[in-house]
């Protein structure tokens, strides 16, 4: 039969006809040989010995999925396909450009806050602690809300979202905590849990090229994305999955059109001590014309800031003192527009702290109480940061092979703290349809098979997608018809409980 | 040497001669159509002698029946309810001491480019599964197909053979010193609508399962609906079906195939062969959706499981 197999191969080469004349007289001249292989059994061994000698060649460098990026998508991928009976025999490997070790070692300074937080949705919350990386999280360090104050800069009207309207036992609408955090819990999850084969991390390895497979005689791998790492060796993926950002790489591979549009503001973050920890569990914000602010409880008296603003302002913020900073996130919060505007263009600290408290005093009495956050008293050393703000999502998220999650597939404003969720979603509806798949034994990289994915992850993220860019645009301005409409809109919204509920429902189960 | 087409025809002809008298007047009953060969359409291509422009021929195929949004598209769809209603049907009907519900020996009858084929042999519950096909440049495509995947290149599950069901040997049943050789499971999924006469069709299937085994199914009712959905628009309308592929007249009604069942394989006396219909159930295309199980068995297409008692 070995050589029957061979002879086929090599006529195939020479004309063509050969292979077709294998399969007329295979079967038919040596009915006992291929009835015994029929059965599988015996024949078994002799035929995996001559089948494919390239297979044993590179079964080494052949994976399941390829995951690239490191990030929070891709290790979440790579946990949650562990975590399921029916996928953890897949053989993954993790590719991350940067090191991972001080992730993976992390542990948590009291008094510092990383400035990359996220807020998690419960929907993601339950998913995590479904595939036990939960577990991992150092809860501390994790700070629940239940409460979202939302305002307008210019007209005062204000929306006020309370967590029992959810109708959960405890009412929180997000936690926030640090991505390092999560970061952290799903590297120890994946090296605490023994899985067979383990995840092949490869870290501090970048993917120098993509390219298709080669078609061996006995083995056509030209379907399969091959990867060149920087350590000199080439991997390949019957799936390969693209959790590597917004500019991802794996999408430019697969010629995945991405569409948007920049919005002409850059996403200011810092962390920050409040005046004292009221153990309020609310997050803030106020729309102001220049972009959104927001702060977001985080737990032991801090927060994190994520004040959305153009350019010009954002590189000011990030000049300016520490002591005139935590004022101007103060007033931003408290003062109006032409009072803020004002204080922007000072730069010099006593100045704006001495004019910005002598217009807080002149605030009337009743914005006090619960109306504004508690004040800012110190912004951490080294934590303020910022990056331009888009819109960007892909046509697909998937390619014979190839899928998509995350910030890869589409790129969101952070005014409604759904990046990451939206990410997690991708995720868990990605390993449920591979799942079924391997259940069912459909190749996994399968386009067919991906297309469920995509068709189920599109029209959600795209509504959601959809929503935060009309708000961003909604609110970005101060042209008063816009302004009357969407005090109206917010007030019509704050009377009824449903519609709250609605949106509230909509943003945890994203 | 004569070809080996000619050889098969030959067998065939041996095979009717040896059929019981009784066998021949049932199958000319129901089906008044000459035994012949399982014959698909997509033979027609094969008949044709080969030519310089043959491999240039058999790579177009291939990239079509593999395409998932070429012609095949609605097979692919299909497939995933083939592989759940072969194992819901096995774990919902067998008790589980006695299905082999693991490591099943399967025979994918008409098995084409290979869709449903390789789905089983990846299947963790399959032990061994072979695809037979009758036309030369499919079960080619569907060789060259299965190179793509390593797990079945060094798996040694799947095997492909370029035959007739009535080619097929029939395999050796369980006696003393003696394996149960003959298989667990046939599937036949749109074959019987492609074949001149499915009744012969379906008896060397019941031959070649084991007491205790499956056959699942899928055709499409001879009905005005069926041609209106199958064939006026699916071909004709909407063309998501290669045009031809479908004849209307060889349609099979849900009853002809349940009374063929009840007429040939429940106590007929002497020949010690019980089968039980234990589930059909009919199916419909949902644009966007998919294949689901939806409305009546009789109306259009529809799958169907036969087991034969222990």
């Amino acid at each position: 039969m070995g050589f029957c197999t061979r002879r086929a191969t090599l006529r195939v080469r020479g004309g063509g006809a050969g292979l077709y004349r294998k399969h007329l007289l295979r079967p038919r001249f040596s009915s006992t040989l291929a009835l015994e292989s029929v059965r599988g059994g015996q024949s078994g061994t002799e035929k995996s010995a001559t089948a494919s000698s390239t297979y044993s060649a590179i079964a080494s460098s052949l994976y399941d999925v390829v995951i690239v990026g490191g990030g929070l998508s891709g290790l979440s991928l790579a946990a949650g396909l562990k975590s399921s009976q029916y996928t953890s025999n897949l053989k993954i490997a993790l590719v991350e450009g940067m090191p991972l070790a001080s992730a993976k070692s992390w542990s948590p300074d009291p008094d510092r806050y990383s400035n990359r937080v996220s807020s998690i949705t419960p929907a993601s919350q339950r998913y995590l602690s479904q595939i036990g990386v939960w577990d991992h999280v150092y809860a501390e360090r994790v700070q629940p809300y239940d409460d979202m104050r939302v305002w307008d800069g210019v007209s005062g009207a204000r929306i006020h979202f309370d967590g029992f309207l959810l109708g959960t036992d405890d009412g929180t609408i997000a936690y926030m905590t640090e991505n390092l955090n999560l970061q952290h819990a799903l590297l120890s999850h994946l090296n605490d849990s023994p899985s067979d084969p383990p995840v092949m991390i490869l870290d501090d390895t970048k993917v120098e090229a993509i390219t298709k497979g080669q078609n061996f005689d006995d083995l056509d791998l030209s379907s399969w994305p091959a990867l060149k790492l920087s350590t000199g060796d080439t991997i390949m993926a019957r799936l390969l999955i693209g959790a590597d950002g917004v500019s991802s790489p794996v999408r430019a591979f697969a010629n995945i059109e991405s569409r948007g549009w920049d919005y002409n503001q850059h996403g200011l973050v810092a962390s920050l001590d409040m005046e004292w920890d009221d153990r309020q569990r609310i997050a803030w914000q106020r729309f102001l014309p220049t972009g959104p602010i927001a702060l977001l409880p985080m737990p032991d008296g801090k927060a994190s800031l994520v004040w959305s603003t153009t350019p010009k302002y954002a590189a000011h913020l990030k000049s300016l003192s520490a002591s005139a900073f935590c004022t101007l996130v103060n007033a931003a919060f408290r003062l109006g527009m032409v009072d803020l505007e004002y204080l922007m263009s000072r730069v010099d600290e006593e100045e704006i702290r001495e004019d910005f408290e002598w217009r807080d005093a002149r605030l009337p009495i009743e914005a006090e109480g619960q109306q504004f956050p508690i004040r800012v008293v110190e912004v951490q050393e080294g934590s303020r940061a910022s990056f331009p703000l888009r819109m960007r999502h892909c046509d697909t998220y998937v390619a014979p092979r190839i899928a998509l999650v995350g910030d890869a597939a589409h790129t969101t404003h952070p005014l409604a703290g759904q990046g990451l969720n939206l990410g997690q979603g991708d995720v868990a509806s990605l390993i449920r349809v591979v799942e079924k798949a391997s259940q069912q034994g459909s190749d996994i990289g399968d386009e067919v098979v991906l297309q469920e994915y995509w068709a189920e992850r599109y029209p959600v993220n795209h509504m959601m997608l959809g929503v935060i860019d009309k708000l961003q645009k909604l609110y970005c301005t101060d042209f008063p018809p816009i302004v009357g409409i969407r005090t109206v809109g917010l007030e019509v919204v704050e009377s009824l409980d449903w519609v709250k509920k609605m949106i509230m429902k909509q943003a945890a189960d994203a | 040497m004569p070809s080996p087409r000619l050889m098969g025809k030959h067998i065939q002809l041996v095979e009717y001669h040896l059929m019981t008298n009784q066998q021949r007047v049932l199958t000319t009953t129901f089906w008044p159509r000459p035994i012949a060969h399982v014959y698909t359409r997509r033979r027609e291509h094969s008949n044709a002698s080969f030519s310089a422009d043959e491999l240039s021929h058999f790579n177009a195929l291939a990239s079509t029946w593999w395409d998932a949004s070429g012609p095949s598209r609605l097979l692919h769809k299909m497939n995933p309810l083939r592989i759940s209603f072969i194992f819901d049907t096995i774990d919902q009907y067998a008790l589980p001491a006695l299905s082999r519900a693991c490591g099943l020996q399967m025979l994918d009858v008409g098995c084409g480019g290979g869709i449903l084929t390789e789905s089983l042999a990846r299947n963790p519950r399959v032990a061994s599964i072979t695809g037979i096909d009758m036309s030369e440049d499919v079960l080619a495509v569907a060789q060259q197909h299965k190179k793509r995947d390593p797990a079945l290149v060094s798996g040694g599950k799947l095997e492909y053979r370029l035959c007739s069901l009535l080619d097929l040997p029939i395999p050796k049943p369980a006696s003393e010193g003696q394996q149960e050789e003959r298989y667990d499971a046939v599937t036949l999924f749109e074959v019987l609508e492609h074949v001149p006469n499915p009744s012969a069709v379906l008896q060397a299937a019941t031959e070649r399962v084991r007491p205790g085994g499956w056959i699942f199914a899928s055709t499409v009712n001879r009905t005005a609906a069926a041609y209106l959905t199958t064939i006026f628009i699916g071909e004709k309308i909407l063309k998501i079906v290669p045009e031809g592929t479908h004849t209307w007249s060889k349609y099979i009604n849900e009853r002809e195939l349940r009374e063929w069942f009840v007429e040939h394989k429940s106590n007929v006396p002497g020949s010690g062969e019980h089968w039980d219909i234990v589930r059909s159930e009919g199916c419909i295309y949902v644009p966007f959706v998919g294949w689901k199980f939806k409305g009546p068995r009789d109306l259009g297409n529809y799958f169907f499981a036969a087991r034969r008692l222990e």
